[in-house]
């Protein structure tokens, strides 16, 4: 059988003093889209960091692409939440998008013609073209996304871990990124980070409840079991919801 | 002509020191261009107050054992900016605190090592508040030499620099070594502001350090349009506060630093005409969408 592109086993995550994650195991495997879903603070966000090494676990295993985090940092594609990225930076698309081919041996003085013609078809991919020369104060959340998800595709990753993509997006702009990702995830593996489970189940191959503790659901259908693990305790499902439903 | 212009402009050539007055202008505002547009983007300029304060400690050192002031500023400034790495980098959360602690030591301790030294009054005011019609040649030198520096990391680590101030985070997944560029960058702040000190003194050097780079970063699409718009900014202030300086007799730096602010709060005013401007066409645009769409249900009733 194949290696898996994310391997992480009896993982624990602490952060002053409190148990953040508690022994998860995960499993992605090369060409899947997968969903995380959970409360705010259930340690998604948490759980990327350890992916990428940027925070190391107190005790379990993690292997990406059958190399520690940090080795494999390179070939994955991270697009953080939008809402930390200082706007007022004088900067334009273009610009923000090749910061994607920055890497050990391109660090050096300035943006050369063949980093610029390389990012080329992520800017026609992205839909970016006719905005490449504005200033990323100029554009909206959802043309700004496009922008973090472009220069996550500029460093050719083979993973896309994406941080509510969708957070302050309009409903038209949030479809169109999913149809974008689902395009995507024809050539590479995608974990998207969301708060919207009943939009990111109609496009993700399976679904995770990150909740402290890690639960996978192979089918993508809203099962009360589900909604159980995303908030850690049973819901009721009101009147409300059953009759707009 | 104005009459102030035309003899600052006589003057010009008939005193070396005021020509060596405006090279020094010229030369800092190099430095205040590419370094300050740094520091604005990053958001240190509270880093580069505490450094600015720090460096008056050493200075006062060096003068106190009769060595000469740059070398002293040059060292300690550059110690200084290792210690402010340090305490960010694992003192954060106690960050601004510790920074106002340096500052006001700093600052103390040069005051007490100047006040024990013979004729420190004369000293003093121009550390505090500059005299850029003392500059010498060797100080232009110096200056000259450290603009070099500035522009030679720029020039080599421009992407690096500019992906370790928009997103730190990002700039070490790919593989830059944020910490060691972060301490160049605080190492180019703490030469600016040595270099800066000579001309508009320590109490005002942070004014000359953000003030054209903040302008500048409302005008410009990129960082290095910044950094050229912001050297060309300071080098209108410099000249501009020495002009107006020269016929009155009035104090240049003060003259610098006030002519720089009003120059801020003219660009904050264009800036808000220009905004209001475009929400205004924005919202044109959109009710006559809004009346289009209309129109186009009306039609498909």
């Amino acid at each position: 059988m194949q290696t898996p592109v994310i391997n992480i086993q009896n993982l624990d995550f602490d952060y002053q003093g409190q148990t953040v994650l508690h022994d998860v195991n995960l499993n992605v495997h090369q060409g899947e889209f997968l969903g995380m879903v959970g409360p705010n603070g259930g340690g998604k966000t948490t759980l990327f960091r350890l992916i990428l090494g940027l925070i190391q676990p107190r005790r379990g295993k993690i292997t990406v692409l059958n190399q520690s985090p940090h080795q494999a940092r390179r070939a994955i594609g991270y697009v953080p939440q939008a809402l930390k990225f200082p706007v007022d930076f004088p900067m334009t698309v273009e610009e923000a998008v090749l910061m994607g081919r920055l890497g050990p041996g391109n660090r050096l003085g300035f943006w050369k013609k063949n980093d610029r013609t390389a990012i080329e078809p992520i800017l026609e991919e992205t839909g970016l073209i006719p905005l490449r020369k504005r200033r990323l104060e100029d554009l909206s959340g959802g043309q700004r996304q496009r922008v973090f998800i472009a220069r996550a595709l500029a460093g050719n990753p083979q993973l896309l871990l994406l941080d509510e993509p969708t957070a302050n997006i309009d409903v038209q702009m949030e479809e169109d990124l999913f149809q974008l990702f689902r395009q995507l995830n024809q050539r590479m593996t995608i974990v998207v980070v969301s708060h919207d489970l009943g939009f990111v189940s109609h496009y993700v191959s399976r679904i995770a409840c990150v909740n402290r503790s890690l639960h996978c659901h192979n089918s993508t259908q809203i099962t009360p079991e589900l909604i159980e693990h995303m908030y850690g305790h049973p819901v009721r499902v009101s009147r409300f919801a059953q009759e707009t439903a | 002509m104005p009459e102030f212009m035309s003899s600052f402009i006589t003057a010009l050539g008939q005193h070396s020191f005021l020509q060596m007055a405006l090279a020094a202008g010229l030369l800092a505002s190099v430095a205040c261009g590419l370094v300050g547009s740094l520091v604005v983007v990053k958001r240190i300029a509270y880093l580069a107050g505490g450094l600015a304060h720090m460096v008056l400690g050493g200075m006062g050192v060096a003068v106190y054992f009769h060595s000469d002031p740059m070398v002293g500023a040059v060292i300690s400034a550059l110690v200084c900016a290792l210690l402010i790495a340090w305490v960010s980098l694992h003192w954060q959360s106690r960050q601004d605190t510790v920074i106002s602690a340096m500052w006001a030591i700093g600052m103390a301790t040069g005051i007490l090592c100047i006040s024990q030294t013979q004729g420190y009054q004369v000293n003093l005011m121009s550390y505090l508040f500059g005299n850029i019609l003392l500059v010498g040649s060797t100080q232009l030198w110096l200056m000259a030499l450290i603009d070099g520096i500035l522009i030679a990391a720029v020039l080599a680590f421009y992407k690096s620099l500019e992906a370790v101030a928009f997103d730190e985070e990002y700039a070490r997944l790919r593989g830059i070594p944020v910490t060691l560029f972060y301490i160049l960058l605080l190492c180019m702040v703490a030469l600016t502001v040595v270099l800066l000190l000579q001309v508009v003194g320590l109490i005002m050097v942070i004014a000359l350090l953000t003030l054209p780079a903040a302008i500048a970063s409302h005008f410009c699409s990129s960082l290095i349009k910044m950094m050229g718009l912001a050297t060309l900014l300071g080098a209108g202030f410099t000249t501009g506060g020495l002009m107006l300086s020269w016929e009155p007799d009035l104090p240049a730096g003060a003259s610098i630093v006030v002519l720089a602010g009003a120059g801020y709060l003219f660009a904050l005013m264009i800036r808000w005409l220009w905004q209001k401007r475009q929400h205004l066409r924005l919202h044109q645009n959109t009710r006559q969408d809004a009346h289009q769409n209309t129109h186009h249900q009306d039609r498909e009733l």
